[in-house]
């Protein structure tokens, strides 16, 4: 289980792994902060997640939003985790639209919606 | 029919029965219609459970209403079927072809033992028992080898007593913590009804100021169910009190507005409480449309704007599925009621007719006022009831589904059948008697036009072939295309077999056009083998007949090794037609518009010139012409110049010499009564303004009874020559 952060120049990862559920919403959202304050570009790479749950949801938004009020870009990297795109489905999170702050279209939630449905 | 009442019943009680039965009657076929066309579908997505719930509510409600129109062996027989499909349908036995084929043979033994019932026809019980010993055994197999069903889609419920509901669902911070899975009580709801769910994320913070263990998530859903607001309220039971809920019923059926069209997006958000008054009035001010203008301004996060949109979109289709179901929305009128008011608005056209006539000769500007309001309101009139008389042709195609399906698979050919335009209004009598043309026309495609697969692969072309119908309209006319990609038609083999069978000259040179319309001809057949599919000779003449009966035309394009494609012209109602009044000697006639092409003049010197002649020069094409007053055998001198009316039928131009041509007439058609009914070249009659009867000329017949005379006076010649020729040796 790990919620890793690693930067290099511009560009920063955070390695979501495991479990991401609330128990480590945290832990997670250190990572995430970390990595928004050390990169202009953050991507988020998945490996055998486990469980995901409507706190890690949410955590993702609140990431991205952080990261267009900096100016900075976040991006998921690799295929996306087939529980990670269910629990989205689940929620009411694929949309076409993004929030107010995602002026340039580029919300992760339509993301996920492509790759479900596309 | 009767045969099956109880025996021991008083006569009221068997009146009753026979009464449902004749109610039943029309429904029960379409039930059939609907059976067989859902499992045609099911057949191409085994997996799709709406189409197992289509199956399984047809064989349900043939099971009901029979049952209480008292046919015991059709309830028996579909009874058991029912329990075979509810095992399909909770899944413990997979939609394989053999449960298919074996379903389709179960729906033809019940339509047969209808038949029994209501058209008198035989049915063989043993079959009944056969089909399910056969379902016994299959199901057997099937569980053995733990058979399962695909995933399909969310099982749709029938909207009649449904209602939608809008939800805001707010959890409290706590309910991460609190062990309460908020995407659990989403999922319940989805079990209840159709659901739709948009998460609304606006209240999520930036990192900072995250909790990350606190819930700032809460939901639009909308769900329509059959089962209430408890239903609903049960689901978010296990909420605990800082969660907050919103329920209101939205749309209803009967209750609320049931226009198709819903509320406007900002009147949505209104109520929903997402947008001030006040920015709705900036919105509608802007240019833009109102959702990219309260997004643009950040007036309102896009996901309410879209949560709304989905509202909209949800109760529109909610609306549409409902009018296709409620049956308040529709009567079922028996078809003689129908032809009685078509009959009666006929009589009033003609009445009215007269109305505006003795109007304008009067020149009372009062009545002349009144005659056309009259004028209007019947033309009004008139369309309504011949609307009320116009279906939609896809009933017709979706039943040559089976047809292709069932004559491709015991021929070994692929073929793919294609439609589009099954929405195209045609009049009832006009569909009806457009079936067997059209099953003539595709059996043709199949046994002569599309190959075997393994010579389509050599062909270059794809193993499946294909057969496309479609249906368009062309003004007063439905145009009907049978499209195929086979071999298309062989001219070298149509012209032989034409020169064989006298219907050509060895010498002649007829266009491609003039060839293919040869096959249309009776006792004309290039088939090498006779099979039960076709090649006996006799079909595409009666296609020809029964098109001709519809005053349609029929016209044949074919390239070889590509296709070929019929098209088939059709009025859209035989009741009234558009047609052309001419006069010969004070009497009227009416020629049907659709086969006239032009008019022109015929002197006295044109005859002349063509020294007895039925011929015309036509912009220096020779068109031949039927002299109606001759024909007719009508006494009297016809005028210095006449009119030629020069229509089209079976590609060839031909005139019809009148005395004067009147113009263009809207003509309710009269049938000439039994007596009258066999009279060649005349179709009908109607009634003009002023009362006097028009007779309606029948083209293609007369065309053809000319040149059958004709034909007949020229053999008579020949052996008049030769008889002669004997006696002067």
């Amino acid at each position: 289980m790990s919620a890793e952060q690693r930067t290099s120049g511009d560009e920063g990862t955070v390695l979501c792994e495991g479990n991401l559920t609330v128990n480590r919403a945290e832990e997670m959202k250190s990572a995430f902060i970390q990595a928004l304050q050390n990169a202009n570009e953050v991507t988020i790479t998945f490996t055998h997640v486990t469980d995901v749950d409507l706190s890690y949801l949410q955590l993702l938004c609140s990431v991205h939003r952080s990261a267009l009020r900096l100016h900075k870009q976040v991006r998921f990297q690799g295929g996306l985790p087939e529980i990670l795109k269910d629990t989205a489905e689940a929620a009411g999170y694929l949309r076409l639209k993004g929030c107010k702050l995602d002026s340039e279209k580029n919300c992760l939630w339509m993301t996920v919606a492509g790759a479900c449905h596309g | 029919m009767d045969n099956n009442l109880k025996h021991g019943h008083d006569d009221s009680a068997e009146t009753i029965v026979k009464e449902l039965r004749t109610t039943f009657r029309e429904e029960a076929y379409e039930l059939l219609a609907e059976l067989e066309y859902a499992l045609l579908e099911l057949e191409k997505t085994p997996g799709d459970k709406e189409q197992i719930g289509r199956v399984f509510r047809a064989m349900h409600t043939i099971k009901g209403s029979g049952g209480v129109c008292e046919f015991h062996d059709i309830v028996a027989f579909t009874h058991e079927l029912e329990t075979i499909l509810d095992k399909v349908r909770n899944g413990k036995v997979a939609v394989t072809k053999e449960i298919i084929n074996l379903t389709l043979s179960a729906r033809d033994q019940i339509k047969a033992l209808f038949n029994r019932y209501y058209r008198g026809a035989s049915a063989d019980d043993a079959k009944t028992r056969e089909i399910l010993t056969s379902f016994k055994k299959l199901l057997h197999k099937t569980e053995e080898h733990g058979a399962t069903v695909p995933e399909g889609t969310q099982q749709k419920e029938p909207q009649i007593r449904c209602k939608t509901y809008r939800i805001r669902f707010c959890p409290g911070a706590a309910v991460f913590l609190q062990g309460t899975n908020p995407v659990n009580v989403l999922n319940e709801l989805r079990k209840i009804g159709t659901c739709k769910v948009v998460a609304q994320t606006d209240a999520i913070p930036y990192l900072e100021n995250l909790d990350p263990q606190a819930c700032h998530i809460y939901w639009d859903i909308i769900v329509t169910t059959s089962r209430g607001m408890n239903a609903i309220r049960d689901v978010f039971s296990i909420l605990k009190d800082n969660d907050e809920l919103k329920i209101e019923v939205i749309d209803e059926a009967g209750h609320l507005d049931d226009e198709i069209t819903y509320k406007k997006l900002g009147e949505i958000l209104l109520e929903r409480g997402d947008l001030a008054p006040d920015d709705l009035q900036k919105a509608l001010k802007s240019k833009k449309r109102v959702g990219d203008f309260l997004i643009e301004t950040g007036v309102v996060p896009g996901t309410k704007v879209e949560s709304a949109l989905i509202e909209q979109q949800h109760v529109r289709e909610m609306r549409e599925q409902r009018q296709g179901f409620d049956p308040l929305l529709s009567l079922r009128v028996s078809t003689g009621k129908l032809d009685s008011l078509v009959n009666l608005v006929g009589e009033l056209v003609t009445v009215q007719a007269r109305l505006s006539q003795t109007a304008l000769v009067s020149g009372m500007t009062e009545l002349l006022l009144i005659a056309e309001e009259v004028e209007r309101l019947t033309g009004s009139l008139r369309e309504s009831a011949m609307n009320i008389r116009m279906l939609p042709i896809g009933t017709t195609f979706s039943k040559f589904k089976r047809l292709v399906r069932d004559l491709s698979v015991g021929l070994g050919k692929e073929i793919e059948m294609t439609a589009d335009g099954a929405e195209t209004e045609l009049d009832k009598t006009v569909i009806e008697r457009l079936g067997d043309p059209l099953i003539h026309i595709i059996r043709n495609s199949i046994s002569h036009g599309i190959e075997q697969p393994e010579a389509r692969e050599a062909a270059g072309k794809p193993r499946k072939g294909a057969i496309h119908l479609s249906a368009l309209h062309s003004g007063a006319h439905v145009l009907i295309q049978v499209r195929d990609d086979g071999a298309g038609l062989d001219r070298d083999a149509i012209r032989t077999k034409a020169v064989e069978k006298g219907f050509l000259q060895p010498d002649a040179t007829p266009t491609d056009r003039e060839l293919f319309s040869l096959i249309f001809a009776p006792g004309f057949s290039t088939a090498k083998t006779v099979t039960d599919v076709s090649g006996r000779g006799v079909g595409l003449d009666v296609v020809k007949k029964t098109i001709d009966a519809l005053r349609g035309s029929i016209t044949l394009t074919s390239q070889r090794g590509m296709g070929t494609t019929i098209t088939l012209r059709l009025p859209l109602t035989l009741a009234i037609i558009d047609g052309l009044l001419v006069t010969i000697d004070k009497q009227y006639y009416v020629m049907p518009l659709s086969f006239v092409h032009e008019c022109v003049e015929l002197t006295a010197g044109d005859k002349k010139g063509n020294h007895g002649r039925h011929i015309a020069s036509v912009r220096g094409e020779i068109v031949p012409y039927i002299h109606l007053r001759e024909q007719f055998r009508i006494e009297g001198d016809p005028p210095a110049i006449e009119q030629i009316v020069i229509t089209e039928t079976d590609g060839k131009r031909v005139g019809f010499v009148v005395d004067i041509v009147i113009g263009g007439h809207q003509t309710v058609i009269k049938n000439l009564g039994t007596y009258y009914q066999y009279v060649e070249g005349i179709s009908g009659a109607t009634i003009l303004g002023d009362g006097t009867v028009a007779l309606i000329l029948d083209v293609p017949k007369l065309v053809r009874a000319v040149e059958k005379e004709e034909v007949h006076i020229a053999a008579n010649m020949s052996q008049w020559d030769l008889t002669s020729l004997s006696g002067s040796g």
